[in-house]
C-alpha cells in the first residue's frame, strides 16, 4: 500500500520577488502552484496511491478568489474517479481562508474536524488516520496531546499542522514536542506548516514534506511531496518526490575563489555557476537570486553601475538557458580581502621600517572610517538620522514592500547598514577610489 | 627619500628634458618601482620586456637605506641587488598601503590635474568644504560633479513631488495590478448565492412546465372530440339506411354483367349456325364436279421428278462415248513412242514402265543438286590454288626488303632532352629580353641617382650597385614629418609674433599720438596737482596761523582773521595774500580736476595702455628670442637627420619629395637586382642546354655541328636526325609484323586448297551412286543424267492421262444400265401399257402424261381443305349456344328467381346493400384514424353527449391559458440560462485571472524594491559624502586656510593677501580671496591662472598638514605644472616648492628651459638641484 503526504500547497499564491525584465520567462512562472498541484495528483495516479494526505495550508489565508477552491476540487475529482480518497486538516491559513468557507466537499474528500481530534478507519487498507483541523488562525495549544490512542492492529497515521517545538521563520502554531509525538505510538506523523522538507524521526516516521512549490528565494531547492510505502503494517520506504515547476536556486559566486580578477572573469564565473544550476534542475524553470562576491577592484567596477551589470548578468542567463532561467535579483558583495602576509624582510637590510602615512589619514580613509563608525554604532542613533533622508521615499512606498522576511524596511538598522555599505562603494567608485575600502 | 647621487634630499629637484628625452619614462619608472611595471608597458624599446628593471635606493628619515630592484613580471618582482625576492609588504607599509592610484592622486600633480582641480573649484563655486575636500582628494576628480551626478540619478528614480519617475511608474503599475487582482477574485459567497438562484429558477421552471403539459393534454382531447363529431353523425345516417333495406339476397358485384354477357353470347351463336349450313352445301357440289386420273394418286409418281433429270444425263453420255474411245487410242500410241526413245526400240508394252517412272522424287532431286554442286566445287579448288601462289610471291618480296634494312638505334634520351629544352621555351630570346630590361633599369637607376642630386662620380663608383643603394637608410618619414611639423609650427608662430609685434607697435604709436594730442591741449590735471595745491594751502594756512598767534595774542580767536588785515602788519597781509592765493589755486586745481575729469580719465587710461603695450612688446620679444633658439635647434636636428646620407637637406617639402624619389630609386634598385639575378639564371640555362645537346648528337652519323649555330638551329638539327631514325625503326617494325601475318595467311590458304580437293572427290563418289538408278554409267556427265530425267517425267504424265480416259468410259456404261432398270420399274407400276418400249421413249411418254393430269388434282385438294374448316366452325357455334343457356340458369337459381326480370330486380337490391356497408366501414375507419389510438368504441363513448359549441368555448379558454404558461416558462428558462452562465463563469476551474494579476503585482513589487534600493543608495551616498565634506571642513578649515592664505600671497606676489571663509547669498560657506586692498573676490572672479595658483596653494597646504600628522612623508612629484604661470609667478611658485622641499622630497619634471632658467635665477643654489635628461 502506498500513500502520498503533502502540505502547504498555498494554491494561487504568487511567487515573490521576481522583478520583470525584458526576456524574463513571465509565461512559465504563471500558475506555478497550480501546476505543482497537478503534478501531485499525477503522482498519486501514477503510483496508484491508496489515499492522499494534506497536512494543512492548502489556500493562502488572505486569498479570496473562489476559483482557486474550484480548481482544487476539479483536481481532486481526478483522484475521486480513480477511487483515491483525500484526507486533510486545515492549517492556520485555511482557518482564515475565505475560499474554504463555501467549498462543498465531495464524498471522496474527508476533512477532519476542528472541535476535537477525529479518527477515520480505512478497513480496506488497514489504516487509521487521526487528525484535527485548526479552528482559528492562531492555535497556540498542543493539539497532539488530545489525539486518540492508536487503533490496535491498524497502521496509525497522525495528520497535524504544527511547528513542533518551533521552526525558524515559521509561526509557533500548535506547538508540540518530538518526544510527545513519538510517545503517541503512531506509525507515521504526517505534518505540515514548515516549508522545508524535514524528517524529524524514523521510528516512528515524523515528516514535514515541505511546501509543494517554492514561492520565494528563501524557499530554495527541490520542493514536492512524500511518497510512503507500507508493507505488512510497517513503513517500508519514504521517498521525497520533487513536483515543483519553478525551482528557486541561489547562485552564490565568489569570483576570487576561482581567480577572477577582472569583471569579465567574474561574470564568466557566474555564467559557469548558472549553467551548473540550470543543468541540475531537469528542465524546470529556475528562479535564481545571484550574489556575486568579487575583489575590491572588480567590486568597485560593478558598483559603479549596478544596473548595467545586472542587465548583463540577465543577458548571460538568457544565453545560457533561454527562457529556462529567471534572474530574480542581483547582489554585488565585496569578497573578504586576504590577510596581509607577515613581512619577510631581508634581515641584512639596514632600513628601519616605520609605518608610512596611515590610510586613515587620507581624506578617503577618513570617510571610510567615519562610515565604519556609523555602521558600528551600537544603538543606531546615528543611523536614525539617515531614516529622515529616506522619509519621503518611505511615505510613497506601498506597505507590501516592507512585508515578509525579505521585506525592505528602510528604518531597520540592518537594512540601513547594508545601504550605507552600498552607498560607500558607490561613492568610492565614483571618486575612483574604491580601493581604500 | 628617493635619493641617490643624482637627486639630493632637502632641495627642489628640477628634472629637465626635452621632448622624447625620457621624462615621462622617468615618471613611469617611479610608479613602476613602487607598484610594479604594468603588463603592457610601452617602455620596452631598448630592452626586452623580460629584461626591464628599475632600481632605487630608499632612505628613511633617520638615514637608514635599502636598495631595491623591480623587475617586469607577474609574481615576485621585487628583488634585492643580488636578485633575491623581497616582500612587497614593507614597500606597501612605507607607502601607507596606498595603491598606485592613491599615490598618483595625492603625491603626483601634473598640469592637467592642476587645471582640473581649479575647474572643480569653479564648478563648486568655491564652496569651502568641497574646495578643501577636492584639494585633499587630489586627482582633480571634481567632488561637486560627483555629488551632482548622484543627485541627478536619484532624482531620475524618485522625487517627493514628481510623478513621472521610474519608481512612481512602478508604484502605479503595482496599484493597478492589485486592483485587477481584487476585481478578478471570485467570492465564495457569490458562488453560493448564484447556485441557489439557479436551483430555484430550475424548480420554478419545472412547475410551469408541468401545468403546461396538463393543459396541452386537455386541449388535445377536446380538439379530438371536436374533430370526431361530424364523422359520428354520418355513421349514424348510414346505419339508418341499412336498417331500412332489410335483408336482401346478396349477389356478386358483376352479376348484372354476367347476365348481359350470357344473353349476347346466345344470340351470336344462333346466327352463326344458320350461315354455316348454307355454305357447306354449296362447296360440296363444286367438288363433285371435278375429274382426276387415278394413277396420279400412286406414291410412285414421286419418282418421276428424278426421272426427268436422269433422262437428260443418259442422252448426253450416249453422245460423249465414241469421242473418249478415240482419245484413249491416241494416248497409247504416244506412250509407246516415248518408251521406245528411252530404251531404244522397245515398246511401251514390253518394258517395265513403272521401273522408269517409279524413280523417286528424292532421288531425282539429289541428282539435280549434285549436278549444280559440281561447278561450285571445281571453282573453289581453282581459287584456293591461285591465292596460295600470290602469298608465296609477297613473302619472298618482304624477306628481301627486311634483309636490306639497317640496324636499329635508341633515340629516347635525345628526344627527352629536346622536349625539356622545348619546354623551357626560347631560352636565348628570354635571355635577350631580360638583358635588355637589365640594361634599361641600370640606365634608369643611373638617371634617378643623378636626379637625386648625388654626386655623379660617386654614383658610378659607389652607387651603381643596387645593393649599396639599398644598404642606405634614409630618415624615417615620421622623423621628417615631426621636424617638418616643428619647423612649420615655429615658422607660423614666428610669423604670428611678427604680426603681433607690428600690431603692438601700431597700437603704441596710436597711444603716443593720443598722448601728444592730450598734452597739446595743456597740462592734464591730476590728483597729484590737487594734492600739491592743497598741501600748499595747508602750509599757507599754517604759516598764517603761526604769524597771527605771535602778533595778536589777545585777539578774539573766533574773529575772522581776514577781517582785520591792517591790524596785523604787512607780514600778516602778505601771508593772508599768500594764503588766499593758495586757496585760490587749490580750488582752481580741484575745479579743473572736476571740470577736466574726461581728460584726466583719458590720460590715466592712456598711461595704462602705454604700460600694457610696453609689457606686451617685451613679452613678444622674449618669445621671439625663444622661438629663434628653438628654430636653431630644430634646424641643427634637421641637418643632422640627413648627415648620414651626405645630402644637404632642403625644405621639408623638398626633402619629402626627395624621400619619395629615393624610395622610387630604391624600388628600381630592388627591381634591377631581381632582373640581374634573372639574367644570370637565363644565361646558365642556355649554356647548360647547348652543352647537353652537343654531347647528345655528337655520335649521330651524318650530323655536322657548327659551334656558332644558335640553340634553336641546334635543336632543329638534332630533332631532324632523331626523326629519320625514328621513321626507319618504325618501318622495320611494320615489316616484321606483316611477315608474321603473311605466314599465318599462307597456312590458311594451304588448308583451303586441300579442303577443296577433298570436297570434289567426295562429290564424285556421291554422283556415281546417284545416277546408277537411271541406268547410266558412273562416268556419265551431268548433262546426260539431266536428259534421262526429262524423258522419264514425260512418260509418267502420259500414263496418267490414259488411265483417266478409261475411268470415264467405265462410269458412262454403269449409269446407262441403272437408268434403264429404273424406267422399266416405273412402267410396270404406272403405265403397263408402255411395257416393251425403249426405256428412253417410255420415260418420255410417262412424263408427258403426268404434266397433263396434275392441275385438276390440285383444285380438288384445295376444296377439301375449305370444307374441313367450315365444319369446325359449325361445331364451335353449337357449343357456345349451350354454354350461354347454362349461365343464365345458374344466375336465376342464385337470385332465387324464375325469370329474367326477377333476376334484374334482385341485382339492384344487392348492389344498394353493398354500397351502404362500404360507406359504414369507410366512416368507421376515418373515425378510428382520427381518434389518436382510441378504439372505435372508446372514441364513440368519448364523443357521446358532446356539443360543438361547448367544445369551441372550452378549446379557446385552454389555448389562452397555454399561451400564458408558455411565456412564463420561456422567461424562467432565460433566467436559468443567465444564472447558469454566471455560475459557469464562477466555476471555471481553469480561470486564474486573479492569480495572474497577483503574480504581475509581485513582479512590480520586486521592481519597486530594487528601484527603492537604487534610490536609497544614491540618496545616502550624497548625504554621507556631504556630511563628510562638512566634517572635513570643520576640522581642517582653520589651519589649512591659514597656510593656504600664506602660500597664495606668495604665489600671487602679494596681489592676493589671503583667503577667507565667507557666506554666499544662500548662507553657504564659500571661499573668497582677499586682494591687497582688502577687497574680496569669489572664485569665479579670479583669472584662470590665479585659480590654478589657489588650487596649488590649497593642495600644498593640505599636503603639509597631512605630513605633519604622519611619519614618513612621501615625495611630491610634479609634472610641468608651471607652464601657464607667467615668469614672475612661476618664479614665486618655484620658491614655494623649494620651501616645501625642505620638508619632503619634491621632484619637478619640466621640458621648458624657461622653468630651469627661472629656477636658477630664483632659488639659491643650495636649495636647487637641476638634472638634465639626455634624449
Amino acid at each position: 500500500m502506498k500513500f502520498v503526504h503533502a502540505s502547504d500547497l498555498h494554491l494561487d499564491s504568487p511567487l515573490r520577488g521576481l522583478e520583470r525584465y525584458e526576456g524574463a520567462p513571465v509565461d512559465r512562472v504563471r500558475g506555478a502552484t497550480r501546476r505543482a498541484f497537478e503534478n501531485l495528483i499525477d503522482l498519486c495516479l501514477a503510483e496508484e496511491a491508496a489515499f492522499l494526505l494534506l497536512a494543512g495550508d492548502i489556500f493562502d489565508g488572505d486569498w479570496k478568489d473562489y476559483g482557486t477552491g474550484l480548481f482544487f476540487l476539479a483536481q481532486l475529482a481526478r483522484l475521486g474517479k480513480a477511487g483515491i480518497a483525500t484526507y486533510l486538516v486545515r492549517g492556520n491559513h485555511d482557518a482564515a481562508s475565505q475560499v474554504t468557507r463555501y467549498l462543498p466537499l465531495p464524498a471522496h474528500l474527508h476533512e477532519l474536524g476542528s472541535r476535537h481530534p477525529e479518527t477515520r478507519i480505512l478497513e480496506a487498507h488497514g489504516v487509521a488516520i487521526h487528525g484535527q483541523s485548526f479552528a482559528t488562525r492562531a492555535v497556540t495549544a498542543d493539539l497532539a496531546v488530545d489525539y486518540p490512542h492508536p487503533v490496535r492492529g491498524l497502521f496509525n497515521i497522525g495528520l497535524l499542522h504544527t511547528s513542533v517545538d518551533g521552526r525558524v521563520g515559521h509561526e509557533p502554531y500548535a506547538p508540540c514536542s518530538r518526544a510527545g509525538l513519538i510517545a503517541k505510538g503512531y506509525d507515521y506523523w504526517a505534518l505540515g506548516h514548515v516549508h522545508t522538507r524535514e524528517v524529524l524521526a524514523r521510528d516512528p516516521w515524523i515528516v514535514f514534506p515541505g511546501n509543494l512549490q517554492g514561492r520565494q528565494a528563501r524557499e530554495a531547492g527541490p520542493k514536492g511531496a512524500t511518497l510512503v510505502t507500507v508493507k505488512e503494517g510497517r513503513v517500508a520506504a519514504v521517498e521525497a518526490r520533487a513536483l515543483d515547476v519553478v525551482r528557486w536556486m541561489s547562485c552564490d559566486v565568489d569570483a576570487t575563489s576561482v581567480g577572477g580578477t577582472t569583471v569579465d572573469e567574474a561574470l564568466e564565473a557566474v555564467r559557469v555557476a548558472l549553467a551548473r544550476i540550470f543543468a541540475g534542475c531537469e528542465g524546470r524553470l529556475v528562479a535564481a537570486p545571484i550574489t556575486l562576491r568579487a575583489g575590491a577592484l572588480v567590486h568597485r567596477a560593478l558598483l559603479a553601475d549596478p544596473g548595467k551589470w545586472t542587465q548583463h548578468l540577465r543577458a548571460i542567463a538568457l544565453e545560457e538557458a533561454g527562457d529556462g532561467l529567471w534572474v530574480e535579483r542581483v547582489r554585488f558583495e565585496l569578497a573578504m580581502p586576504d590577510e596581509e602576509p607577515p613581512a619577510r624582510w631581508n634581515p641584512s637590510s639596514e632600513l628601519t621600517v616605520t609605518e608610512g602615512p596611515a590610510v586613515d589619514e587620507d581624506v578617503i580613509g577618513q570617510f571610510v572610517k567615519a562610515l565604519r563608525a556609523l555602521r558600528a554604532d551600537p544603538d543606531g542613533a546615528e543611523l536614525g538620522g539617515l531614516v529622515e533622508e529616506l522619509s519621503e521615499l518611505r511615505r510613497k512606498l506601498p506597505g507590501e514592500v516592507s512585508e515578509g522576511d525579505d521585506g525592505l524596511r528602510l528604518d531597520d538598522p540592518a537594512t540601513l547598514r547594508q545601504l550605507v555599505d552600498e552607498a560607500e562603494a558607490l561613492v568610492l567608485s565614483r571618486l575612483g577610489r574604491g580601493d581604500a575600502a | 627619500m628617493f635619493a641617490g647621487d643624482g637627486i639630493p634630499t632637502g632641495t627642489l629637484n628640477v628634472v629637465y628634458g626635452a621632448n622624447e628625452a625620457g621624462k615621462s619614462t622617468a615618471l613611469r619608472a617611479v610608479a613602476g618601482l613602487l607598484f610594479g611595471i604594468p603588463t603592457h608597458t610601452t617602455d620596452a624599446h631598448q630592452h626586452q620586456m623580460s629584461d626591464l628593471r628599475v632600481g632605487a635606493v630608499l632612505e628613511a628619515t633617520d638615514g637608514s637605506r635599502v636598495e631595491l630592484v623591480r623587475r617586469k613580471g607577474k609574481k615576485n618582482t621585487l628583488l634585492d641587488p643580488e636578485g633575491n625576492v623581497l616582500d612587497e609588504g614593507l614597500l606597501r607599509r612605507i607607502c601607507g598601503h596606498a595603491t598606485e592610484e592613491t599615490f598618483r592622486a595625492l603625491f603626483g600633480l601634473d598640469h592637467e590635474s592642476l587645471r582640473a582641480g581649479a575647474e572643480a573649484l569653479l564648478a563648486g563655486q568655491g564652496h569651502v568644504g568641497e574646495s578643501l575636500f577636492e584639494a585633499a582628494l587630489g586627482g582633480g576628480r571634481g567632488i561637486h560633479r560627483v555629488l551632482q551626478e548622484l543627485e541627478g540619478e536619484a532624482d531620475a528614480l524618485f522625487t517627493a513631488k514628481g510623478h513621472k519617475r521610474k519608481l512612481h511608474d512602478a508604484i502605479q503599475a503595482y496599484t493597478e495590478a492589485r486592483t485587477e487582482m481584487r476585481l478578478r477574485a471570485r467570492s465564495g459567497e457569490a458562488w453560493q448565492t448564484q447556485r441557489r438562484a439557479l436551483e430555484e429558477a430550475k424548480a420554478g421552471h419545472e412547475r410551469l412546465a408541468e401545468g403546461l403539459r396538463a393543459r396541452k393534454r386537455a386541449l388535445h382531447r377536446l380538439e379530438r372530440i371536436r374533430r370526431l363529431l361530424p364523422l359520428v353523425a354520418r355513421r349514424a345516417r348510414v346505419l339508418e339506411r341499412i336498417e331500412a333495406l332489410g335483408d336482401p339476397v346478396l349477389l356478386p358485384a358483376d352479376a348484372g354483367k354476367s347476365r348481359e354477357g350470357a344473353l349476347t353470347e346466345r344470340q351470336l351463336a344462333a346466327s352463326d349456325l344458320a350461315r354455316l349450313a348454307g355454305e357447306l352445301a354449296e362447296i360440296s357440289a363444286r367438288r363433285d364436279a371435278l375429274s382426276v386420273p387415278a394413277w396420279l394418286d400412286d406414291p410412285a409418281v414421286a419418282r418421276l421428278i428424278d426421272l426427268q433429270d436422269r433422262l437428260g444425263a443418259h442422252r448426253k453420255a450416249a453422245q460423249d462415248r465414241p469421242g473418249l474411245l478415240g482419245a484413249l487410242a491416241a494416248h497409247e500410241a504416244e506412250l509407246d513412242a516415248l518408251a521406245t526413245r528411252l530404251r531404244g526400240g522397245r515398246t511401251a508394252h514390253d518394258s517395265p514402265r513403272l521401273a522408269l517412272t517409279g524413280l523417286g522424287i528424292a532421288a531425282r532431286a539429289r541428282v539435280r543438286s549434285l549436278s549444280l554442286l559440281e561447278a561450285a566445287l571445281v571453282q573453289r579448288g581453282a581459287l584456293a590454288r591461285r591465292a596460295l601462289d600470290d602469298l608465296e610471291l609477297r613473302h619472298r618480296a618482304m624477306a628481301g626488303e627486311l634483309e636490306a634494312m639497317p640496324p636499329v638505334e635508341d633515340t629516347g634520351p635525345l628526344l627527352r632532352l629536346l622536349r625539356r629544352v622545348e619546354r623551357e621555351g626560347d631560352l636565348e630570346a628570354h635571355l635577350e629580353t631580360v638583358e635588355k630590361e637589365q640594361a634599361r633599369l641600370d640606365a634608369e637607376l643611373e638617371r634617378r641617382l643623378t636626379s637625386l642630386g648625388l654626386d655623379g662620380t660617386r654614383a658610378s663608383d659607389d652607387w651603381s650597385k643596387p645593393e649599396r643603394l639599398l644598404a642606405l637608410s634614409p630618415p624615417p618619414a615620421e622623423s621628417v614629418d615631426r621636424f617638418a611639423s616643428e619647423l612649420q609650427t615655429l615658422a607660423v608662430r614666428e610669423e604670428r609674433l611678427v604680426e603681433e609685434l607690428a600690431a603692438l607697435h601700431r597700437k603704441q604709436r596710436g597711444v603716443d599720438r593720443k598722448w601728444a594730442e592730450l598734452a597739446r591741449a595743456g597740462e592734464v590735471p591730476s590728483l597729484a596737482t590737487v594734492a600739491q595745491a592743497r598741501t600748499a594751502r595747508a602750509d599757507a594756512w599754517a604759516r598764517l596761523i603761526g604769524a597771527g598767534a605771535g602778533a595778536d595774542a589777545d585777539a578774539d580767536a573766533d574773529a575772522d582773521p581776514a577781517s582785520r588785515p591792517a591790524e596785523r602788519g604787512p607780514h600778516w597781509s602778505n601771508r593772508i595774500a599768500a594764503f588766499e592765493e593758495s586757496v585760490l589755486r587749490a580750488d582752481q586745481a580741484a575745479d579743473r580736476l572736476l571740470r577736466e575729469a574726461d581728460r584726466v580719465a583719458s590720460a590715466a587710461s592712456l598711461e595704462v595702455d602705454r604700460r600694457e603695450i610696453a609689457r606686451l612688446i617685451a613679452d613678444a620679444g622674449s618669445q621671439r628670442e625663444d622661438l629663434g633658439r628653438r628654430g636653431g635647434a630644430a634646424n641643427l636636428g634637421w641637418k643632422a637627420l640627413w648627415s648620414g646620407l651626405g645630402v644637404k637637406p632642403g625644405s621639408a617639402d623638398d626633402m619629402r619629395a626627395w624621400l619619395r624619389r629615393f624610395g622610387e630609386a630604391s624600388e628600381l634598385a630592388r627591381r634591377l637586382e631581381g632582373v640581374s639575378l634573372e639574367a644570370t639564371r637565363r644565361r646558365d640555362q642556355v649554356r647548360r642546354a647547348r652543352v647537353e645537346l652537343t654531347s647528345a648528337v655528337r655520335d649521330l652519323p651524318g650530323l655536322v655541328i657548327d659551334p656558332a649555330m644558335s640553340l634553336i638551329a641546334l635543336c632543329e638539327r638534332a630533332a631532324g636526325a632523331a626523326q629519320a631514325r625514328e621513321t626507319a625503326a618504325s618501318r622495320r617494325a611494320a615489316l616484321l609484323r606483316e611477315t608474321v601475318a603473311l605466314a599465318e595467311e599462307r597456312a590458311r590458304a594451304t588448308r583451303e586448297s586441300a579442303d577443296a580437293e577433298a570436297a570434289l572427290a567426295a562429290w564424285r563418289s556421291s554422283w556415281a551412286e546417284a545416277i546408277a538408278p537411271l541406268g547410266l554409267a558412273s562416268g556419265a556427265s551431268t548433262a546426260e543424267a539431266e536428259a534421262v530425267l526429262e524423258l522419264t517425267a514425260a512418260l509418267g504424265r502420259k500414263q496418267e492421262e490414259s488411265a483417266e480416259i478409261k475411268r470415264r468410259l467405265q462410269g458412262i456404261d454403269r449409269d446407262a444400265a441403272q437408268f434403264q432398270e429404273s424406267v422399266r420399274g416405273l412402267v410396270a407400276v404406272l403405265t403397263p401399257d408402255l411395257a416393251g418400249q425403249p426405256e428412253a421413249d417410255a420415260a418420255e411418254i410417262i412424263l408427258q402424261r403426268h404434266r397433263e393430269g396434275m392441275p385438276a388434282r390440285q383444285t380438288r385438294a384445295e376444296i377439301d381443305l375449305d370444307l374441313q374448316r367450315r365444319r369446325q366452325a359449325q361445331r364451335a357455334a353449337e357449343s357456345a349456344h349451350a354454354s350461354a343457356e347454362d349461365r343464365l340458369g345458374a344466375l336465376m337459381r342464385a337470385a332465387r328467381v324464375m325469370d329474367l326480370p326477377g333476376l334484374e330486380q334482385a341485382e339492384r337490391r344487392s348492389a344498394e346493400s353493398s354500397e351502404l356497408q362500404h360507406k359504414l366501414r369507410e366512416s368507421e375507419d376515418q373515425l378510428v384514424g382520427l381518434a389518436d389510438g382510441l378504439t372505435l368504441e372508446a372514441a364513440l363513448r368519448d364523443v357521446a353527449g358532446a356539443s360543438a359549441e361547448d367544445l369551441d368555448d372550452q378549446i379557446d379558454l385552454l389555448r389562452e391559458e397555454i399561451e400564458e404558461l408558455d411565456r412564463d416558462a420561456q422567461r424562467a428558462n432565460q433566467s436559468i440560462g443567465s444564472v447558469g452562465a454566471g455560475l459557469r463563469l464562477l466555476e471555471d476551474p481553469g480561470g486564474a485571472a486573479a492569480a495572474d494579476a497577483a503574480e504581475v503585482a509581485q513582479g512590480h513589487l520586486a521592481r519597486i524594491r530594487e528601484l527603492a534600493i537604487e534610490y536609497a543608495r544614491r540618496r545616502l551616498g550624497v548625504h554621507l559624502l556631504a556630511r563628510e565634506i562638512e566634517r572635513y571642513r570643520e576640522q581642517h578649515q582653520g589651519p589649512v586656510l591659514e597656510r593656504a592664505s600664506a602660500l597664495l600671497a606668495r604665489l600671487t606676489l602679494d596681489r592676493y593677501v589671503g583667503l577667507r571663509a565667507d557666506f554666499d547669498d544662500g548662507d553657504r560657506p564659500i571661499l573668497r580671496c582677499i586682494r591687497a586692498d582688502l577687497s574680496k573676490v569669489s572664485v569665479d572672479g579670479l583669472s584662470d591662472g590665479t585659480r590654478d595658483q589657489l588650487y596649488l596653494a590649497l593642495r600644498l597646504a593640505t599636503l603639509e598638514r597631512q605630513s605633519e600628522s604622519t611619519g614618513e612623508p612621501l615625495p611630491l612629484i610634479l609634472d610641468d605644472i608651471l607652464i601657464h604661470f607667467d615668469d614672475e609667478r612661476a618664479g614665486a611658485a618655484l620658491a614655494v616648492l623649494a620651501a616645501h622641499a625642505r620638508g619632503t622630497q619634491v621632484i619637478l619634471f619640466t621640458h621648458h628651459a624657461r622653468i630651469v632658467d627661472l629656477a636658477e635665477r630664483t632659488i639659491s643654489p643650495g636649495s636647487l638641484r637641476i638634472s638634465r635628461l639626455e634624449g
